[in-house]
């Protein structure tokens, strides 16, 4: 068994770095689709609707690899219901032994060597999770949905849809579902030269009718400790706020709070959330330690973007493009 | 030798009278191993030591550890509060095993800043900024930035850049 | 509190700096902890090594330990937890998963094989149980009485002496004595 894996991970690697060209082209796809589209098949929404249900509901295991730049890690998802409440247990399969169990409103963490832990909770934190429950219809206004093509992925009959984004503040997805199940097998997220910024594949894929008696064990064990997340300071809402966000993003969270680690003077804090990616946003008077410095640091999708204005540095950190972070650094103004 | 036997039979009774046989033990490694079986005996009459075995000293891979453990932190708290009764941990005091949730949710942080001068093609050639997933390798990403830096200030940006990087995964963690 | 009490006389000395009383404590408790440990750890193999992880953990919060509740107590728990941490981080594992953790868990081939179960050990253990209690049942019956009140029924010299209707003094030699006769046998059980 291992070693079988080995080989698809091996392939799959090879893959990879022979034609990112190919992968990243998607006019190649999309050229053959053209508009064979009968009336009565699924729309594309239809298929990402069904994804959505599936990726919530089944029981399943999966096995797949993420890529950025150049990283390649192969990873473990376990997925059940118990008693009509979702289980998912993760697990890096490379290296030390990193897992978590997020189930009941709480997520554990567990390293090898250090001290597991746990936190409240209730969002979906898995792998595919951002994108399976992404409202898709009221998501129109940000994405157009077009159904690319069929497809093999980890052996499975795939269909590929691509939903592009409509402006350029966003990166474009492409997500692969199976055919029978329904359940993503392939997510790449892309940007508007249709570059490869990071790539989820699952290599292998089981289903089950009933959760597997193992993860329905792990639900009944005591889990380790909640941590306390740091008080935000103040009660109060950040001294700063965004007068420009792209369309189908919301502010999420709007605090000041200190920062881990570093014992410094709290800052304001804005979470950005379009239904799939999230957006931190930290503004602070603390004074530029690199004078004159923008900073931006890119690593697969995730944008760390820093930038000094007049006696205030923003910083800002998520997925997406760099035009996105300049315009909402612009937009800046302190509150009242 | 011989003359604290008796002692050392009391030592482990509580009922010693002089701290003198405390100091005989832990100055003698017999007198120590005389004290593992006489306190031996008493495990086996309670039927503690039953499916143990009984060959298996973990004293000195203990102390060993603990040296090593003090050369590197020779601090010892003082009056850290002990457990609350609630099984909520303040968040500080964990901050060592934070880097985890971060690296569940399997996003980058940045770690080290490496002027890249090898090829030494250009003076002002640019620094490379490492960007190092947790337990993964390297990948350059380039940075823009002036000579003017100091090694310290690129040290500090770099333990801020850290600090936001590991608390932006804690917000994705607990976003509402 | 006791002055006698052995436990506080080392935990202070630790708190003083004198790193090897501590020493004192892990022979005192190692079967003890090992024991609790039997009750949640079901590779004994993995015995020895959480053992440590308790007594370091131990060690590290001695500065913490306020001696309000006996040492022994507050041993207990944090053996307790220590192997409650121990079982959540073991049976997270997937037992049917495509990848073996188990397997690539070893398989740096520091881990050899582990004797789980290892019948020499428990060979062992049996032989050193038997002799110690042989040795107890040939012992004159004031020396076995003596050793077995102390023992198992936790009793002071004090008590003991009571009972026995005897000076302390005789107390303390003749568990003493019980305690030599033992030794002579169990000794060159233990070596290597």
């Amino acid at each position: 068994m291992k070693h079988r894996l080995f080989l698809v991970a091996l392939v799959s690697l090879a893959s990879l770095i022979v034609s990112p060209q190919l992968m990243a082209s998607s006019e190649q796809t999309q050229s053959q689709v053209v508009k064979t589209e009968p009336t009565d098949l699924p729309s594309a929404l239809t298929y990402l609707n069904n994804m959505k249900q599936a990726y919530n509901n089944l029981n399943y295991t999966l096995l797949y690899l993420n890529t950025a730049q150049n990283q390649i890690q192969p990873k473990q998802l376990v997925h059940g219901i118990i008693d009509g409440k979702r289980i998912t247990y993760f697990t890096y399969l490379n290296g030390t032994m990193r897992e978590s169990l997020q189930f009941d409103g709480k997520i554990s963490f567990y390293q090898q060597g250090n001290q597991p832990y746990s936190l409240l909770s209730h969002q979906d934190q898995s792998v595919f999770a951002d994108i399976a429950n992404f409202d898709f219809k009221s998501g129109n206004r940000s994405y157009e949905y077009i159904i690319l093509g069929k497809d093999r992925i980890a052996g499975k009959k795939a269909i590929a849809i691509r939903m592009i984004s409509k402006d350029n503040y966003r990166y474009s997805y492409i997500v692969w579902l199976d055919l029978d199940s329904y359940l993503p097998l392939r997510l790449d997220i892309i940007n508007k030269s249709n570059v490869i910024l990071e790539q989820t594949m699952v290599v292998s894929m089981s289903i089950s009718e009933t959760v597997s008696p193992w993860i329905k064990q792990l639900s009944t064990q005591a889990t380790p400790d909640i941590l306390n997340l740091p008080h935000n300071t103040t009660t109060e809402i950040a001294d700063w706020n965004v007068d420009w966000l792209p369309t189908g993003f919301k502010v999420i969270k709007d605090d000041q709070h200190k920062l881990m680690m570093h014992d410094t003077d709290p800052v304001s804090y804005l979470m950005l959330n379009d239904g799939i990616v999230s957006v931190s946003v930290y503004i602070s008077s603390k004074k530029a330690l690199l004078a004159d410095q923008k900073n931006i640091i890119q690593r697969g999708a995730t944008l760390i973007y820093t930038k000094q204005i007049d006696s205030v540095e923003v910083n800002i950190i998520g997925e997406i493009p760099l035009v996105t972070a300049e315009k909402i650094a612009a937009s800046i103004k302190p509150v009242n | 030798m011989k003359e604290y036997s008796q002692d050392l039979s009391s030592l482990i009774d509580n009922e010693f009278d002089d701290q003198e046989i405390i100091d005989a033990v832990l100055g003698d490694v017999e007198l120590q191993q005389q004290f593992s079986r006489y306190q031996l005996i008493g495990d086996v009459l309670r039927e503690e030591s039953d499916g143990l075995d009984l060959r298996v000293d973990v004293t000195d891979s203990v102390m060993a550890a603990i040296a090593g453990e003090m050369q590197d932190d020779n601090v010892v708290p003082l009056t850290t509060p002990e457990k609350q009764d609630t099984n909520v941990v303040p968040f500080m005091k964990r901050f060592g095993q934070y880097a985890i949730a971060a690296s569940v949710a399997g996003v980058v942080v940045v770690s080290s800043l490496i002027v890249n001068q090898d090829n030494a093609t250009d003076a002002s050639s640019t620094p490379v900024l490492n960007t190092v997933p947790f337990g993964g390798a390297a990948a350059p990403v380039s940075l823009q930035a002036t000579p003017a830096q100091t090694e310290n200030d690129i040290k500090e940006r770099n333990e801020r850049l850290e600090a936001l990087m590991k608390d932006h995964q804690l917000q994705l963690q607990t976003k509402p | 509190m006791n002055e006698r009490e052995l436990d506080l006389q080392l935990i202070q000395r630790i708190q003083n700096g004198e790193q090897q009383a501590f020493a004192l404590l892990v022979r005192k408790y190692q079967t003890r902890v090992a024991n609790i440990l039997t009750r949640y750890v079901r590779s004994s193999g993995d015995i020895p090594d959480v053992s440590q992880e308790v007594f370091i953990k131990v060690y590290k919060s001695l500065p913490n330990f306020r001696g309000d509740s006996a040492f022994y107590t507050w041993l207990f728990r944090i053996t307790v937890n220590t192997a409650k941490n121990y079982l959540t981080s073991q049976s997270r594992r997937p037992p049917a998963s495509d990848i073996d953790a188990e397997e690539a868990d070893s398989y740096d081939g520091s881990g050899a094989l582990k004797d789980e179960d290892n019948p020499e050990s428990i060979l062992h253990s049996q032989e050193v149980k038997q002799v110690i209690l042989k040795v107890i049942g040939g012992l004159p019956d004031e020396l076995k009485s003596a050793i077995t009140l102390r023992e198992l029924e936790g009793m002071s010299y004090d008590e003991i002496a009571q009972i026995e209707n005897c000076p302390i003094g005789t107390v303390r030699s003749r568990i003493f004595r019980a305690r030599e006769a033992i030794d002579k046998q169990l000794k060159p059980l233990l070596e290597n």
